[in-house]
């Protein structure tokens, strides 16, 4: 597992809305992002493909050891090697022998977020071998030593000037900060890591059990560098992410790309079927796939399973505001946004992220996007029900109890109001409240509170038609 | 961990979990096809950047000579099929010379001329598929890309096309549906082409 | 929507922000409701929907707030309430937050008949156009639970529309959160401030006088930081505002 940032989610979050330059360059992103999505399925029945992706994935997952069964069968006949990662340790380990058995020592990467969530490219890097990002949002983060700030547009959060700077000062380039300046700089430094690459090291969108194949979409061709140039292709697979056969790729797919950039198709979609047959001039000696569980299997007996559906398009992050103030930095952890906030404390335990299923407004604009249906805010809210169980502090509960207990009946209610009504004299000032105790300091220190009514609603009622 | 222990312990975890049916029919999508040919191809490709062409075999030439204008060095695949000569010639006639095939080629050419295992009208897409004589670089390393589409090759739409991929998967390694040229927008969201793949893809559609 | 015969007899679910911080808000749901010949009850043994606990992560302390609404409005056969949020609290999570308990049943039948006060007067009694007069420029704020778990959206448009001298301008995200979110407000200030910074920017360029609402909840938020940081046209909640253009209440918005 990836380490995680010191700090709590609102410690990172507040650190961020320092930075105003952030939520605005998110804010323009993924305003683009969701016209981009409502236009791109403007055309289309959307709910039914919601619903048959919905379908296609709950009955994948409960039937997951079938299909990852027959998966790893169908790969096995044409030359792919799977092996099965119970944890972070035995992926890395994995990976890191089949570098060293291959004389691998440079390697190229292509997008895979669970490569963040192994740590792997520190591992990797305290190995010796140069590892190079190569998804252009993912090459500046890592030139940058940042994790990618959103799942499909890792840079998100920085400008074309602050691009400028970095390249300038670590490619060693005078370059001005025009984006396709800026891509084209990129392109000829990468150009040169591909040809020169021992492995390549990808994440896969779909792995088909019928037959065994990876299925890599990409805009920019790396993903088809990185399987085509190399000896080696190592595929990194969360066990989660299998189909069927090809035929539900017909809805995902466009599910897929509609929801996370507004596009009908990718660039490129890539279909891999094991290493280079005999007969073929190119292509990889060695494919591996790496099937990785890593907590995932924990979750599939319990009410969240269905975060387990997710196809990883990012379009929750795209539309939650909370997320577009602050980025995924603020998570603290491989995965932010609506997902990550329920993901994270499921796969790393309520210690370490047990404060995000709280990092919401419950706006339900994630669950509204979700295009495999997942109620993400219902998961929210049963995570703070688990968390709450173990972890709510003392006066927490004693909060709750205590008010539970006062507003199950109209007369303790009445009272808790009259009592509240006179202790707000202390603190009104001209009909409204600058500053008040804890814990509604928290909400006085930027916003103003309203009095309580001298007369509630209930009165007035009574007053004017008895009762 | 082996296999079976980790099929185990997914299968102990989902123990008692229902299972719903998979979709018996699936939806239509905004990537189905519409019964438009090669009219929807060339205004999605074109849409995206790139260019489509339908011609007559006996067009093919000069259309490859007009594609390959400004190109100096150019890598063939050896999936053209009956066009190989034509194309040959269109590029003579275009002043281009033509390198051995393969990575190095590939990597010094600046364009590729490649066959195509099928269209997709519905997004404007070409199927490219590795094997003998038809290396994968050849329409990736260079900046321009020409793919030579036979017209009967032309579907209507992405399930067609997905219909036809368990068959096509069992002698290739290596399959990559093409749409347009090679993109990105991680830098303020702002669109630029010619990432790591071609920055032009021309698609000469052939046929009587 | 449970359709069939228009009902003559409605009980308020005035939630408890309307009860006790902002009683105006359910004495204008009163007189709307009046107005339409619909006679009004209001069964004071209501206190709240148990809403923000059930978020929080205790459900079994909603489930003991929630039962008094399960108590009160027994005998109720439409129920409406100033508040997309609470509305949907009943019709959405209530069936789920009783579900394996003796209250299922009740909590099922209440969920059928809650209707936040734009639905009901829209899709209920069928009333697509309200006349009335109030001279000001309004931008609309559609809070989320209204809009998202209620699929609310052209209900409060549809009876502003009618409004004479009322001007309606779109901000450029209407339907994003303004942050108040229940404890969300007070466990993440930093940001719940942030958020309802950048909606009521938005609602000052529309150059409206007034950002209207359907929830008190939002309100309470967006004025609690207009009136700190002194940005933003004044949040109004819709209901006050239909009332007062309506005649029905003393000018208070046009002032």
């Amino acid at each position: 597992m990836s380490a995680r940032p010191p700090g709590s989610f609102r410690d990172r979050a507040g650190a961020l809305l320092e930075r105003p330059e952030v939520a605005a360059a998110i804010g323009r992103a993924m305003d683009i992002r969701a016209r981009g999505r409502s236009t791109v399925f403007s055309g289309a029945d959307v709910e039914a493909m919601r619903a048959a992706g919905e379908a296609i994935r709950a009955h994948t997952i409960a039937n997951l050891p079938r299909y990852l069964d027959a998966f790893a069968e169908a790969a096995d006949r044409h030359g792919t090697r799977v092996f099965f990662a119970a944890d972070a340790s035995e992926a890395v380990g994995y990976v890191r022998e089949v570098l060293r058995r291959t004389g691998s020592r440079r390697i190229v990467k292509g997008k895979s977020m669970v490569s963040e969530e192994l740590g792997l490219n520190a591992a990797l890097g305290s190995d010796g071998a140069e590892v190079t990002e190569t998804d252009l949002g993912e090459y500046i983060v890592q030139l940058a030593h940042e994790p990618p700030a959103h799942i499909t547009v890792p840079a998100v959060h920085m400008t074309r000037a602050q691009i400028r700077d970095l390249f300038n000062r670590e490619l060693g380039a005078a370059v001005s900060d025009e984006p396709r300046a800026l891509t084209h700089m990129a392109r000829r430094v990468l150009r040169d890591r591909f040809l020169a690459a021992d492995a390549g090291i990808t994440g896969v969108n779909f792995g088909v059990a019928e037959t065994g194949s990876l299925v890599i979409v990409t805009n920019e061709g790396n993903a088809r560098m990185c399987t085509s140039l190399p000896r080696v292709h190592i595929a990194l697979l969360g066990m989660e992410r299998l189909v069927p056969s090809f035929r539900e790729l017909a809805v995902l797919l466009p599910l897929l790309t509609g929801s996370a950039t507004g596009q009908r198709i990718t660039a490129y979609l890539n279909v891999i079927a094991g290493p280079r047959r005999p007969e073929e001039p190119d292509g990889p000696d060695e494919v591996h796939v790496v099937v990785v569980d890593n907590g995932r299997s924990a979750i599939l007996g319990s009410e969240y399973r269905s975060i387990l559906h997710c196809i990883r398009c990012g379009a929750c992050q795209n539309v939650c505001p909370v997320f577009r103030q602050v980025g995924g930095h603020a998570y603290g952890g491989t995965y932010g946004g609506p997902i990550g906030a329920v993901l994270a404390p499921l796969l790393e335990g309520f210690e370490q992220a047990g404060d995000l299923p709280h990092a919401s407004s419950l706006c339900v604009a994630c669950t509204e996007v979700c295009p495999v249906n997942i109620p993400l805010h219902e998961h929210l809210i049963s995570l703070r029900r688990d968390v709450a169980a173990t972890r709510a502090s003392a006066g927490e509960r004693l909060t709750f109890r205590l008010w539970g207990l006062l507003w199950s009946r109209p007369r303790t209610y009445g009272v808790t109001a009259r009592v509240a009504r006179v202790g707000q004299r202390l603190l009104a000032r001209r009909g409204r409240i600058p500053r008040a105790p804890f814990p509604l300091s928290r909400w006085t220190a930027g916003r103003d509170l309203p009095p309580l009514a001298r007369e509630p609603f209930r009165d007035r009622w009574r007053r004017r038609h008895g009762s | 961990m082996d296999r079976s222990a980790f099929l185990d312990r997914v299968r102990t975890r989902l123990a008692g979990t229902i299972a719903p049916d998979l979709p018996g029919e699936l939806p239509r999508t905004m990537v189905s096809g519409d019964g438009r040919g090669f009219d929807r191809f060339a205004e999605e490709l074109a849409a995206l950047g790139g260019e489509a062409r339908s011609v007559s075999p006996d067009e093919l030439e000069e259309a490859v000579k007009a594609a390959a204008e400004g190109c100096t060095r150019a890598v063939l695949g050896a999936d053209l099929g009956p066009y190989a000569d034509r194309v040959a010639g269109g590029l003579a006639a275009a002043g281009c010379a033509v390198l051995e095939p393969g990575r190095e080629g590939a990597a010094a050419a600046d364009l590729g001329v490649t066959g195509a295992v099928f269209g997709v009208a519905a997004t404007g897409s070409v199927l490219l598929s590795s094997g003998p004589g038809a290396p994968r670089t050849t329409g990736l390393l260079p900046e321009r890309h020409l793919a030579i589409l036979p017209r009967d090759r032309l579907l209507p739409g992405l399930e067609e096309l997905i219909g036809r991929l368990p068959a096509a998967t069992g002698s290739a390694s290596q399959m990559v549906l093409v749409t347009g040229p090679s993109r990105t927008s991680d830098i303020e969201m702002t669109p630029v082409l010619g990432v790591h793949g071609p920055e032009h893809v021309i698609v000469l559609m052939v046929g009587g | 929507m449970s359709h069939g015969a228009r009902p003559r007899r409605v009980s308020l679910f005035v939630t408890c922000l309307v009860d006790l911080v902002h009683p105006e808000i359910g004495d204008a749901t009163e007189q709307l409701l009046r107005d339409l010949d619909l006679e009004v009850d209001f069964p004071p043994s209501q206190t709240c929907c148990g809403q923000p606990a059930y978020n929080a992560g205790f459900p079994d302390q909603a489930r003991r707030i929630g039962r008094t609404l399960l108590d009160a409005f027994e005998g109720s056969e439409a129920v409406v309430a100033p508040s997309g949020s609470c509305a949907a609290m009943v019709r959405t999570n209530f069936p789920r937050l009783f579900a394996g308990t003796p209250d299922e049943e009740r909590a099922e039948t209440l969920a059928e008949r809650v209707h936040e006060l734009s639905a009901f007067v829209v899709d209920v009694l069928g009333i697509d156009h309200l006349t009335g007069a109030l001279p000001a420029r309004a931008t609309y704020h559609d809070a989320c639970h209204g809009l998202r778990e209620l699929g609310l959206s052209s209900q409060g448009r549809r009876l502003l529309a009618g409004i004479e001298g009322l001007g309606l301008v779109e901000m450029a995200r209407p339907d994003a959160c303004c942050g108040f979110g229940g404890t969300f407000s007070v466990r993440l200030p930093e940001l719940a401030t942030a958020m309802a910074e950048d909606k009521l920017r938005q609602a000052a360029a529309t150059g409206a006088d007034v950002v209207i609402t359907g929830d008190a909840g939002c309100l309470v938020h967006l004025a609690g930081l207009r009136s700190r940081a002194g940005i933003g046209p004044r949040p109004v909640h819709l209901a006050v505002l239909l009332a007062e253009a309506r005649g029905l209440r003393g000018p208070a918005i046009r002032a």
